[in-house]
């Protein structure tokens, strides 16, 4: 009998369907790993097996009853999670972490802790004694009066599962446990989740969620892979990670689309000067480093794609260019001046633009005024100013009939288009694109890649940060490919187009059989 | 238990050298006592459950007023009003709490602000019960026959109340209790995951507060004889609230008395009184942008330094 | 009628300084504890200029300089030293910029309220409508109508105004497209400042100039920055006006100097029941 399931669960928030009829099935004894690109819904549905959310529709059973999880209850229902963002407790040290993990069993109250009678006392030894053990048992040799600021991130894991496993729970969810890590960290993880699974004779699971596909399928004993809301494939990972469905929801879907105008230039422009020079870079968000020792080089002209999964790593490549995310290691130069740890404004006024990732626009303005208020710092003239608006209006057509209306009433391709718009009134230099294709229909995704190839051709140098591959490929003159924070290939787009080759680099190999062991 | 021997130890120790220094340092100390329990009770509420409160002061108000209407007006026994008392604190404690959880940072500082203000008004204009305005004057009181107090008295009282307060405040933070408030500071929703009642524990947080900012304000009503609207305004509470970042640290012992002796007794000492505002101000602001941790977690931090260059240096 | 028109004036008051409120939190996401100070520093500005000139454009302007500066002053402390610290810290730094404001005033001036003249018109009253009205609070109520029609058109017309729209909105985004934004930040606490400082000329005559003079008028002002939404002006003002009105027939119909008290119901009411206010748009920092 399944230690856990999950049928026809359906979940929308504000018009988004976060699920859509999903199916789960865990069974005790197992690693079972969780795979998907971005927005597939991999932590809603975490949130509802831990009862953060409560599905719109569908049914759950825990052991074979009706399960309805609620969050302070977990414990006492035999589950317990970890957080994709650390949920460590900064002002306690690393065994009085692990110690909360006991909260639930404790009830001593503020009169009896703060005397200290002999009932807390006892309590708390046995809870001491308990997370001593358990700290033990995820293989932490850290002081255990440490400051969790000193510990690494892997031990600051450690600490978070170790924390999670003291109400002893039939079912763990692990929550990306591999974020930040090395590769023999990331090993050491590994062990660490088997040694779990088997000390639990066969009676214990774990659910796991991870960006970092490849593991999950040389670990896992099942897998299941998710796409938009839905369990696309369940089996073995080698069932899973040969299945087309699964392979196209991390390539992007449909055929190859074929430009009809464009000097296409196979041949690596070496002439040319470098513009954009990434060296070593390492960078990330607080505790986690995303970007681990990325060097890269653009020149004048080329138009260079990002592939990679969400997750590895692309945005934060590109807001680390543009200065919105500071490097923890490395030098980004730019025409030759460094320009890391300069600010977002002054990187922004010497010629690099960014269109972020979801659609940069102004509700509360206007077209035309969200396009005037990205031309602070320019001093123009009312006259430039006026030629450089018919200029914009000239290009992007669809925005020139909608010049007075408000950001808010923007179709989404409408919106995308003036993101672009409000970053080219500017004239840059260099144009980082971050993910333009998600969410929007394949027409204004033409109508993209058509703009793109368009200021290709006048020369402008464009770094486009995608996870979908087709529409790329045809104006890219050269591609990496990112996972996990890392370059892991390099090269004209034609060779990095093979999906197979792209397939392995993200998807880890096939697996040949069994895995686990 | 062994930290309660400790505690009765340190404070048997204070109040012997609290009863032998010259009176007029002996009032200070008592009055730096009653103010390291109100400070203490905003570092409990702030640095530990992570909420930041202004309304000490009326907190204390409750303690001074509550205190003296029960002996002049009901002419209870002192061994039934305060106790009285400490229930009245714990539960407009309890009640804030309640309406902290529905409120973010600001907007409860906000609404602490407001209390104390609201305070304010209800003891200018509260007839009988706030003495006409002008507050009220504590009556000869005696406890088991013994009496009348004498300031020496009160004064030891003071200061072995304090160091008893921290006792427990230092016992109730490194307990189950504590955690599950360091847990709601940080991340309420691993909190709950643990099995934290939100609601529950950040009352609790609030009336245990409450009820010591009260217990500090009747020592006080006893120390100096009277009440009075002017010791409960916004500027009292800011004042705390000065000590407790100046002061520093989470929740631990060093911080509620390091404030409060620098912005406090020092400056009293050398009769620097009127320049109290602007030493609070100005102590807070480079606090913040200096040693957020504050004096304690400073000194936590040079002593570490100087503990692992000392290390190197005799690895040599 | 002339409760009315008083209420109003009031308000009016408070408006202003709400106003400024907003300008603060939707661009910074703080609220500034020290506004009221911001206040008593255009209040003692204009008692200041009184003594040298009898000139209403002079008086004023010394106090709006006075509070645009003084504002200025607030940000760059607040921002520069305590740059990057989680807003409660933030908001902690203006009770510190509150203590030392208050102080510097109690060290330099006394405890006593000063009486300051009336600004623009002497101490008169007209006749209208069977009802005697003090001009002075039409005055009031003309000053926050020009004030927040300037702001409108500031606003709408300018690229400035834009700007700090834009900003208010997303302020990430907004450093993308190349505004400055932390100038943009600094124009709206001088903007507060401005407004903080016309509001203390306005009331001075009224309350008369102390030292604490700002407390009860944050109290009033922040508690109709929520009840408006604290991120819309519109709301600010709408806000204002409600407090003053609620605020003068209470005290008229219940008695007493309950106005801190209706301040503070009012503000419970509205974060527990209504955190958006009712004109906010509910969706920027939580509440």
């Amino acid at each position: 009998m399944a230690m856990l399931t999950l049928t026809d669960i359906s979940l929308s928030f504000g018009g988004v369907k976060a699920l859509s009829n999903m199916n789960l099935a865990i069974e005790p004894g197992t690693l079972h790993g969780l795979v998907g690109p971005n927005g597939a819904g991999k932590t809603t549905a975490m949130n509802v097996i831990s009862g953060l959310v409560r599905p719109n529709t569908g049914r759950m059973a825990f052991k074979g009853e009706a399960f309805r999880p609620k969050p302070h209850k977990l414990a006492s229902q035999g589950l317990s999670r970890t957080f994709q963002a650390s949920a460590i407790i900064e002002s306690l040290d690393a065994l009085q972490n692990v110690m909360f993990g006991g909260y639930s069993s404790t009830r001593s109250g503020i009169l009896s802790c703060s005397l200290r009678m002999p009932g807390a006392v006892k309590e708390e030894r046995a809870i001491r004694a308990r997370a001593e053990e358990v700290l033990e048992q995820v293989g932490y040799r850290g002081s255990k009066e440490a400051r969790t600021a000193d510990l690494s991130t892997w031990q600051r894991r450690q600490v978070e599962i170790a924390r999670a496993l003291m109400p002893n729970p039939q079912l763990l969810l692990l929550d990306e446990p591999a974020a930040g890590l090395t590769a023999g960290e990331i090993e050491t993880l590994k062990i660490l989740m088997l040694n779990l699974r088997d000390q639990g004779k066969g009676r214990n699971s774990i659910l796991l969620i991870e960006h970092n596909v490849p593991l999950v399928f040389t670990l896992c004993d099942t897998v299941t892979a998710m796409a938009s809301g839905r369990d696309l494939a369940h089996g073995t990972p080698g069932e899973v990670r040969g299945h087309p469905e699964v392979i196209n929801s991390y390539l992007g879907e449909g055929t190859r689309r074929k430009v009809r105008t464009i000097a296409k230039i196979e041949v690596p422009l070496t002439e040319k000067p470098v513009v954009l020079a990434l060296d070593k870079v390492s960078a990330g968000y607080g505790a986690t480093t995303v970007l681990h020792g990325i060097t890269m080089q653009v020149r004048l002209g080329e138009t260079v794609a990002l592939f990679g999964p969400n997750g590895a790593g692309k945005s934060t490549l590109l807001n680390t260019i543009i200065g919105q995310r500071p490097t923890i290691s490395g030098t980004v130069h730019y025409q030759g001046k460094r320009i890391d740890h300069l600010s977002v404004q002054k990187i922004v006024r010497s010629g690099i633009g960014i269109v972020p990732q979801g659609r940069a626009v102004l509700e509360r303005q206007s077209v035309e005024d969200n396009l005037l208020v990205s031309s602070t710092g320019l001093r123009l003239s009312k006259r430039e100013w006026r030629e450089r608006l018919d200029e914009i209006f000239a290009q992007f057509q669809s925005l020139a009939h909608r010049r007075k209306s408000l950001g808010a009433s923007l179709s989404g391709g409408e919106r995308q288009m003036l993101a672009i718009a409000k970053v080219l009134v500017r004239r840059p230099s260099v144009l980082l694109l971050d993910e333009p294709s998600i969410g929007l229909a394949p027409t204004i995704v033409d109508e993209v890649q058509r703009l793109v190839a368009d200021l290709a051709a006048k020369g402008l140098t464009v770094i486009i940060g995608e996870q979908s591959v087709d529409w790329v490929l045809p104006v890219a003159t050269r591609a990496y490919a990112i996972a996990a924070g890392q370059v892991v290939a390099e090269g004209s787009p034609s060779a990095l187009s093979n999906a197979d080759t792209l397939a392995d680099r993200y998807l880890g190999r096939q697996p040949s059989s069994h895995c686990g062991q | 238990m062994r930290i309660i021997l400790i505690g009765l130890a340190v404070a048997a120790v204070a109040s012997g050298v609290s009863a032998i220094i010259p009176p007029y340092t002996g009032f200070l100390t008592a009055q730096l006592a009653v103010i390291v329990i109100a400070v203490a009770s905003l570092n409990l509420l702030g640095n530990v459950a992570g909420m930041l409160s202004l309304a000490s002061a009326a907190f204390m108000g409750l303690g001074g007023y509550g205190v003296l209407i029960f002996l002049t007006i009901y002419g209870l026994p002192l061994i039934v009003s305060i106790p009285l008392t400490l229930i009245i604190g714990f539960v407009f404690g309890w009640i804030m709490g309640l309406i902290a959880v529905r409120l973010s940072g600001i907007s409860l500082a906000i609404v602490t602000f407001g209390f104390v203000q609201v305070f304010q008004v209800f003891v200018k204009q509260g007839g009988a019960f706030s003495g006409d305005g002008y507050g009220l004057i504590l009556p000869p009181v005696e406890i088991l026959g013994i009496g009348p107090l004498t300031p020496r008295i009160i004064s030891l009282t003071c200061v072995f109340t304090a160091a008893m307060v921290l006792v427990f405040t230092l016992a109730l933070t490194r307990s189950r209790i504590g955690r599950a408030w360091f847990a709601i500071k940080e991340n309420p929703i691993a909190a709950e995951m643990q099995g934290v009642n939100l609601l529950s524990m950040r009352a609790k947080a609030f009336a245990t507060s409450g009820a010591m900012a009260s217990l500090a304000g009747i020592l006080q009503a006893f120390l100096l004889g009277i009440t009075n609207p002017s010791l409960y305004t916004v500027d009292a509470s800011i004042s705390h609230l000065s000590m407790m970042v100046v002061g520093g640290s989470s929740g631990s012992v060093a911080g509620s008395v390091l404030g409060p002796v620098v912005l406090y007794f020092l400056p009293e000492f050398f009769h620097l009184g009127s320049y109290r505002e602007i030493l609070y101000g100005g102590a807070l602001l480079l606090t913040l942008a200096l040693a957020p941790q504050g004096l304690a977690g400073a000194s936590k931090y040079l002593g570490r330094y100087l503990v692992s260059t000392s290390r190197n240096w005799m690895r040599r | 009628m002339t409760n009315l028109i008083g209420a109003l004036a009031l308000g009016s008051v408070y408006s202003l300084i709400a106003i400024g409120v907003v300008l603060v939190y939707r661009t910074t996401g703080l609220i500034n504890f020290a506004q009221g100070e911001l206040v008593a520093i255009g209040a003692y500005a204009y008692i200041f200029a009184c003594s040298w000139s009898g000139s209403p454009i002079i008086t004023l302007g010394v106090a709006i300089i006075a509070g645009a500066a003084a504002g200025g002053i607030f940000f760059v402390v607040v921002h520069m030293l305590l740059r990057g610290r989680e807003e409660l810290r933030l908001v902690v730094g203006t009770i510190a910029l509150l203590t030392l404001v208050q102080g510097g005033a109690r060290l330099l001036a006394t405890d006593r309220p000063y009486r300051a003249p009336t600004w623009l018109f002497p101490d008169r009253t007209i006749t209208f409508a069977g009802a005697v009205l003090p001009l002075n609070s039409l005055v009031i109520i003309t000053v926050l109508g020009v004030a927040v029609i300037a702001l409108f058109l500031w606003f709408s017309t300018t690229i400035a105004g834009k700007a700090m729209s834009a900003v208010a909105e997303d302020p990430l985004r907004s450093a993308l497209a190349g505004i400055p934004v932390r100038t943009m930040l600094l124009l709206s606490w001088t903007g507060a400042g401005a407004l903080a400082a016309i509001a203390g000329v306005l009331i001075s005559p009224i309350t008369g100039v102390f030292p604490v003079m700002g407390a009860q008028l944050f109290l009033a002002a922040v508690v109709a920055a929520v009840i408006g939404g604290l991120d819309s002006v519109f709301g600010a003002l709408i806000g204002g006006l409600i407090v003053g009105l609620i605020q003068t027939y209470a005290v008229i119909w219940v008695g007493g100097d309950l106005r801190d008290v209706v301040v503070f119901g009012l503000l419970l009411a509205f974060l527990l029941v209504r955190p958006s206010g009712l004109f906010g748009s509910g969706r920027l920092r939580r509440v």
